[in-house]
């Protein structure tokens, strides 16, 4: 940062980090990995100017903190060459103002499982996998991924961080069949055995078999149900459970509120938003959405994507994006929220940035989007099952696939994963080799077609992959959910 | 050797690295070939092999009209596999060739290699010594463009002419270059370099409602034309003005380059002989269709490692050989590659590994203008975006329309429409020919469900297909 400093910048900051991870299954190991790196970003005239590389030495960081100075300004030079133009744009964008921190940040972690013998993983693998034939025709899904990253931040603004962030990915759950079909299979995801900010100690909680039981259980009762091809297409009632309901919300309103998107950083690679122009959603005179709808984010333990201080260095805030089914605020960065300046006057707010900044690896450029979105559920209890009780025919639609149009504004979804549901009682599974499949159009969906939102005890977390800028980088989008029931949902013909 | 702290090495900044600094050319394969050497000599255990590659990038992205990012650096995949000869394989990925750094993963994997089982997978079994062709993927001029800050520098020919036209402008200049080099203790030893550029812009009508796209996608400096990139996109702009809903069926499709390249990318899976999964096989049998009609008799697929527009390494990241070969010629399939593990199970002889790189030729090729006059009534895609495989076996994807859609009627473009999803198998596309363009690399621009950037070169025509199936409104500009 001195160096930067030295060579005349308005900003430079500075990521520098180690990855590592493994992965491991009852079949043995995986594969691992251990990476370091770094990436100096130097601001000149509103211009980034990011450089990256692997050689954790004062002197190739330095230099690299010259280089980058110098080619911003060269970026600069260039946007001094481009056309005026009436539209607007070539704007020098300020930066939302982040107060200077040091210290330290570490996930609490009761056992790092990188300090774990790979043999007892493995074991405690085979354990789960040795539960399964004792159901009957049930087998096991048992692996997992360890990642951990130490992240040292520091900027020109005196900011000093470094953070560990240590993460298990598991993959636990039953699968089950029936004798007389074995390649019709039933998968059930164990309980509770998300991504999360932890340590080895997620695979050690005493209750695992309990949970295990409960998979099986749940895959068995299910196999015993008559399989579907459902190819009737038409506008059918759906209840989403909570972990669709989290992937419609991961893929769809989470990006659609992206500030990077909203105000067109993204408009060479992933998109916009059909919410673009914001203002209009902001001060709309009808809410966008159902008021069922409130949606809130964080970066808070135990979710994937808790960290200390964002990739800007800020420390997340929670916030909220949609109140009642009205737009009341976007994901932002340093980068983004001056452009929600006038809207934050309006409400009385500061203008900074919620966190959201995020990176794939030390050696990736920062962007938008790092949050873990929150759908709020029903005050009341409400139950899948009273959700489609008075169905006279539709679906349960138990996980996910979405695939969205680049504004977001529509998405064709499957899902082999759910239940016919037939005078409020289910009558048959959908099939996972023919899937049900579903056009929806984001703004009927979580308006007119949203009817009713489950209680916290239908409540599912998803974690989808998204990507965006150029070159993309995958990111992880968490979002949690309850149930929801959206009523004239098009199921289509996909054949 | 305790297998118990995984990958605990060392991180201390040190006075030397062997690392190459931001900013200076990727390292040559002479360079690169040492350093293996070197690696591969430290190893202990009967069976090893390395894997390193080196990319040098430099992007510049333009968004709200001006250049907001410029991104720079070097990056090194280095995979070490070891085994002790009785277990299966144990891997390392590390992202450094400092050579203490190799050292210490060395000595950790070798511990691993003697306690764990690994997957036999990891090792090809022993095969004879691959023969391998030229490489002819390099190009000094575009390598020596990523020295010396060009990414930028290019951006005002690529956005002027947009914001000229009155529209806004999005765009991305991406140069990359790669070294790479493969050694094991069979006595394999290959290395070799490629470079690759790409650029797209995106116009953006005032209002935005309504954008056009265009880009290029090529090895060498001096094929670039930006000038005509940026005229695409105006062109493509001033035709998308105002789109109107169009009711979606089957229609007529006029694919351009960068719509049909989106779509056989995601087919590549089925050009490869060890894969029985695609309409290449014969369900029943599980064997290929060779000598069968697969698709119109105009149509040729070919890969080729020195084809002028867009080759590929002639040895994939594990050594093993890549050379060219004619999958389908005039529609009917001629030969399928398979790689050495399965060539030798198999007695296919000489293995290949399955290809980069893909030529979509066309018999009688037709200019874009008269296939638009042909057309009584379709739609002309220049590309298309979210593409998303849904089922293996057919090749059926859906995926949007995107950087401009139009309607044709009367052999003239009528009006743009608004953008269309669509469900369809290039497979069976394929058999639905109306008429082949000429042949070119087209480019891809933002495309994370084809792979890594840069996309392999996809090498193919404009193509008018019957019946092209658009299933809903995407509403997606």
């Amino acid at each position: 940062m001195d160096a930067a400093l030295q060579s005349d910048v308005e900003f430079a900051d500075i990521r520098v980090g180690t990855q590592r991870q493994y992965d491991i299954s009852a079949a043995g190991m995986g594969g691992l990995s251990s990476a370091v790196g770094y990436s100096v970003r130097v601001r000149a005239q509103g211009t980034w100017s990011v450089k990256h590389g692997t050689a954790l030495t004062t002197d190739a960081v330095t230099s690299t903190a010259r280089e980058a100075a110098v080619t911003a300004r060269n970026a600069a030079a260039v946007n001094a060459t481009l056309r005026r133009t009436k539209l607007g744009g070539l704007d020098t964008l300020e930066l939302a103002p982040a107060p200077v921190v040091t210290g330290e940040w570490h996930v609490p972690v009761e056992v790092d499982p990188f300090t774990v013998p790979f043999d007892d993983t493995v074991r405690l693998c085979e354990s789960l996998a040795g539960l399964g034939p004792r159901f009957g025709h049930v087998g096991t899904l048992a692996s997992v991924r360890w990642t951990t990253e130490t992240i040292v931040f520091a900027s020109t603004d005196g900011s000093l961080v470094t953070q560990t962030l240590p993460r298990a990915i598991p993959n636990f759950g039953a699968v089950a069949w029936l004798p007389s079909s074995t390649g019709d299979t039933v998968y059930v995801a164990l309980a509770g055995a998300e991504p999360a900010s932890r340590g080895y100690e997620i695979v050690l909680a005493t209750d695992l078999p309990d949970r295990y039981r409960a998979a099986a259980e749940e895959a068995i009762r299910l196999r015993e149900l008559p399989i579907t091809t459902f190819d009737d297409v038409g506008r059918y009632p759906i209840v989403f459970g909570g972990s669709a309901f989290a992937a419609l919300a991961a893929t769809i309103l989470s990006p659609a509120l992206d500030g990077d998107r909203i105000f067109g950083f993204e408009a060479d690679a992933s998109g916009d938003s059909f919410l673009v122009p914001i203002d209009d959603a902001l001060h709309a005179a009808t809410p966008a959405f159902s008021p069922l709808l409130t949606m809130s984010a964080h970066r808070a333990l135990p979710s994937p994507v808790a960290v200390g201080w964002d990739d800007d260095g800020v420390t997340p805030e929670p916030y909220t994006l949609i109140e009642h089914g009205r737009v009341v605020d976007v994901h932002t960065t340093r980068d983004t929220a001056p452009l929600m300046a006038e809207w934050y006057r309006q409400r009385n707010q500061p203008m900074r940035s919620h966190g959201c900044s995020v990176t794939a690896s030390p050696t990736g450029a920062p962007v938008g989007g790092g949050s873990h979105v929150v759908v709020h559920p029903a005050s009341t209890t409400i139950s899948n099952e009273s959700l489609w009780r008075d169905m006279t025919h539709g679906f349960f639609m138990r996980g996910l696939r979405v695939n969205p149009s680049p504004t977001l504004s529509s998405a064709a979804a499957s899902s082999g994963y759910g239940l016919e549901i037939k005078h409020g009682k289910p009558i048959a599974r959908l099939n996972p080799y023919e899937p049900l499949r579903i056009s929806v159009a984001a703004r009927s969906l979580f308006d007119k077609q949203m009817v009713a939102l489950g209680g916290s005890n239908t409540v599912g977390t998803g974690f989808e992959t998204l990507s965006k800028s150029m070159p993309w980088q995958r990111l992880w989008q968490p979002a949690t959910a309850p149930a929801a029931r959206c009523d004239n949902v098009d199921v289509i013909k996909w054949s | 050797m305790n297998p118990v702290n995984p990958l605990s090495l060392s991180a201390k900044p040190r006075d030397t690295v062997r690392d190459t600094p931001v900013g200076t050319p990727v390292l040559t394969t002479d360079a690169l070939t040492a350093i293996a050497r070197e690696t591969l000599n430290t190893f202990t255990t009967d069976l090893a092999s390395v894997s390193i590659a080196q990319v040098v990038t430099s992007i510049a992205r333009v968004s709200r009209n001006r250049v907001r990012l410029t991104n720079d650096g070097s990056d090194f995949t280095v995979r070490l596999v070891a085994s002790d000869g009785v277990r299966g394989g144990v891997e390392l990925w590390l992202n450094t060739v400092d050579p203490v750094r190799l050292r210490e993963g060395i000595t950790y994997l070798e511990g691993l290699a003697r306690t764990q089982s690994g997957d036999p997978a990891r090792f090809v079994t022993t095969y004879r010594q691959p023969v391998y062709g030229p490489n002819t993927t390099w190009f000094d001029r575009t390598a020596a463009a990523l020295n010396d800050g060009s990414a930028s520098a290019l951006i005002p020919t690529l956005v002027n002419p947009v914001l000229d036209a009155g529209f806004h402008a999005a765009a991305f200049a991406g140069l990359w270059a790669r070294s790479m080099v493969y050694a094991d203790t069979f006595g394999t030893l290959v290395a070799g370099r490629e470079t690759d550029m790409e650029f797209t812009v995106t116009g953006r009508t005032p209002e935005n409602r309504a954008s056009g796209w265009a880009g290029q996608a090529v090895r060498d400096w001096n094929k670039l034309d930006l000038g005509t990139v940026a005229q695409d996109a105006v062109r493509l702009t001033r035709l998308a003005t105002q789109p109107v809903k169009f009711e979606p069926g089957r229609y007529t499709a006029i694919l351009g380059r960068p719509a049909l390249a989106q779509l056989v990318r995601r087919i590549t899976y089925a050009f490869d002989g060890t894969v029985p999964l695609s309409q290449f096989f014969d369900p029943k049998t599980q064997r290929p269709k060779l000598g069968q009609r697969v698709m119109d008799e105009r149509i040729t697929i070919r890969s080729d490692p020195n084809d002028p527009d867009g080759g590929y390494l002639p040895f994939s990241s594990d050594g093993r050989v890549c050379t060219a070969g004619i999958w389908v010629e005039r529609g009917a399939l001629k030969a399928l590659p398979y790689g050495a593990g399965a060539a030798i199970d198999l007695g296919v002889a000489p293995p290949n590994q399955p290809p980069d790189s893909l030529r979509i030729e066309g018999a009688t090729p037709i200019t874009i203008d008269d296939m638009i006059a042909q057309c009584k009534r379709g739609i002309y895609v220049n590309r298309f975006a979210n593409i998303e495989l849904l089922d293996i076996p057919t090749g059926q994807m859906t995926g949007v329309t995107s950087g401009g859609c139009y309607l044709i009627r009367d052999g003239k473009i009528d009006k743009a429409i608004k953008d269309l999803r669509f469900l369809e198998s290039p497979f069976f596309a394929l058999n639905r020919v109306e008429a082949v363009g000429h042949t070119a690399r087209a480019a891809f621009g933002y495309a994370p469900w084809q792979g890594d950037w840069p996309i392999a070169p996809t090498i193919v025509p404009p193509l008018m297909v019957r019946d092209f199936n658009f299933i809903a409104l995407a509403e997606a500009i």
